[in-house]
């Protein structure tokens, strides 16, 4: 069920069932002097667990992903009309929309990156000069070489 | 005993204790009003710190040890991005930053702190060649040493194996916890719900910048709703006369509903190219303009993960041992969840005493200790 369809007139039986199960189960087990208050957190806690297991099932059902899919679609389309119709409403008085502000965002970061490559290239280039130099002046001089 | 009078014993026994049950029922209501004066004076954070550092809205904490420093490398905390960092340090008692102080490391933690509108085109790259690489290079100053110890807990147990695996020599000893390397499973509910088919991250992070808290409280709160929604306040309610119970419940409850936003294009990257693609154990992680091969890690490992996690389950935490370079590496699993094994009482005495030990075998110590 896991992957499937959510099929709700089963799962409301199916909960049911386990429920029903869970506390023939328990009343079972129930002792005679036990009072009603532990029998009810027993039975409480039965279908707790059968409801939280049924819950997990129908979150990962098609169904459900669909729907929140859906939602979160529309939500995000609600908010962009409502964005769209704040830009239009202040360039229309001459004033700054958000997107504005994050287009000189946008702007200054790709600077930004441009010149933290080029730092990286040079940190790069005289890391290698370095070692080149280090390498010249830890090679022993060849002897006869002065007069 | 005959019949009757054990009839009669079991109907007085019921009466006594469903007496018992309303009276405890008036006195939870009596205490409610109570409740939230004390919800008010939660504090965050138990022990001592200042900041030593900070980068924009970055901050460095540094834990004052009243007992000295026995260990020359600093060990550094580095959190997820979307709560507070101080489940790391709740209260006396419940806290992991108090074992490595109190061991003698010289303890820091990141605090991200709160993103802004501003901040919302903050990469991945800005956190870890950025903020995370100035950090190690002021603290290798401060304390004079060429590494520090890492400690990585969720998306910060992400980032930290990132960053090590991208600056490898300034790490000594890398500790995740409850980090997500490897998702490719399907057992993890995020997983499900963040599927491209499901999810458009680029129409929310397009739409939205930082992807609001109530936003991410809420996915949250879905993956155990029975749990969340019902058992936890009818447990609040009937163990209301329990003062412990009721302090800790208040004071992981406030840090569990102090979410903060988390930077859109973060968020993306991290859905994207982890949840969606699993680009990490693939090698083709991009930060900035690099790529993380985590086989570069070649520093002790110590790899922690709860079985009961359901926000990054152990099927996505077990592979990085078997991805990375290094010959010393060691996994501990708890039987707890996320949180638990941070502020848990089984983790607090078996897991962290371990995980100090561990980390205080691969330490040196201060000359003259």
């Amino acid at each position: 069920m896991s992957n499937g369809d959510f099929d709700p007139m089963r799962q409301f039986g199916q909960i049911w069932l386990e429920m029903l199960s869970k506390s023939g189960s328990l009343f079972g087990q129930l002792k005679p002097g036990e009072p009603p208050p532990e029998a009810a957190r027993q039975f409480r806690g039965a279908v707790f667990k059968s409801m939280a297991d049924q819950a997990d099932q129908f979150m990962r059902s098609e169904t459900f992903l669909q729907s929140m899919k859906q939602s979160l679609d529309a939500a995000l389309n609600f908010q962009k009309q409502y964005q769209t119709m704040l830009t239009e409403f202040r360039h229309s008085t001459e004033g700054v929309a958000a997107s504005d502000v994050d287009a000189a965002m946008i702007m200054l970061r790709q600077m930004e990156s441009r010149v933290l490559d080029r730092l990286e290239d040079l940190d790069a280039r005289l890391k290698g000069i370095a070692d080149r130099l280090d390498q010249l002046e830890s090679t022993p001089q060849t002897s006869g070489s002065n007069p | 005993m005959t019949e009757s009078t054990a009839t009669q014993s079991t109907y007085s026994d019921w009466t006594n204790r469903m007496v018992e049950e309303s009276l405890a029922n008036f006195r939870r209501m009596s205490r409610l009003p109570f409740l939230w004066q004390q919800a008010q004076r939660v504090r965050k954070g138990a022990s001592k710190s200042e900041v030593v550092y900070e980068q924009g809205k970055h901050r460095l904490l540094h834990y004052t040890n009243g007992d000295g420093v026995r260990f020359r490398t600093p060990m550094l905390f580095v959190f997820a991005l979307v709560n507070r960092p101080y489940i790391l340090d709740l209260k006396p008692g419940k806290s992991v930053v108090e074992h490595f102080i109190r061991r003698g490391f010289d303890t820091y933690l990141i605090d991200w702190n709160v993103p802004t509108d501003a901040d919302r085109h903050l990469t991945l790259d800005d956190y870890i060649n950025g903020s995370m690489l100035n950090v190690i290079e002021f603290l290798r100053e401060r304390c004079g040493v060429p590494q520090v110890n890492v400690l990585g807990y969720c998306m910060g147990g992400t980032m930290s194996a990132m960053f090590t695996a991208l600056h490898q020599t300034l790490v000594k000893n890398l500790i995740l916890l409850a980090a997500g390397i490897d998702f490719s499973g399907d057992d993890s509910l995020l997983l499900k719900w963040t599927r491209p088919e499901y999810f458009d991250v680029d129409a929310l992070v397009d739409v939205c910048g930082n992807i609001p808290p109530q936003y991410l409280q809420s996915m949250f709160l879905l993956l155990k709703p029975i749990q969340n929604l019902f058992e936890k306040p009818i447990t609040l309610w009937e163990r209301m006369d329990d003062e412990k119970f009721v302090d800790e419940f208040l004071t992981m409850e406030t840090w569990l509903q102090d979410n903060i936003p988390i930077p859109g294009e973060v968020f993306r990257e991290f859905v994207k190219y982890l949840y969606q693609q699993n680009r990490l154990v693939k090698g083709q992680m991009p930060v900035g303009r690099h790529t993380v091969q985590l086989r570069n890690i070649t520093c002790p490992v110590l790899n922690i993960m709860a079985r009961k996690d359901d926000l990054v389950p152990c099927s996505q935490t077990l592979p990085f041992n078997d991805l990375v370079s290094s010959t010393d590496r060691k996994t501990m699993q708890l039987d707890a969840g996320h949180i638990g094994l941070a502020v848990g009482s089984k983790a607090q005495k078996e897991l962290w005493p371990a995980a100090v030990d561990w980390l205080a075998q691969r330490s040196d110590a201060v000359a003259g200790q």
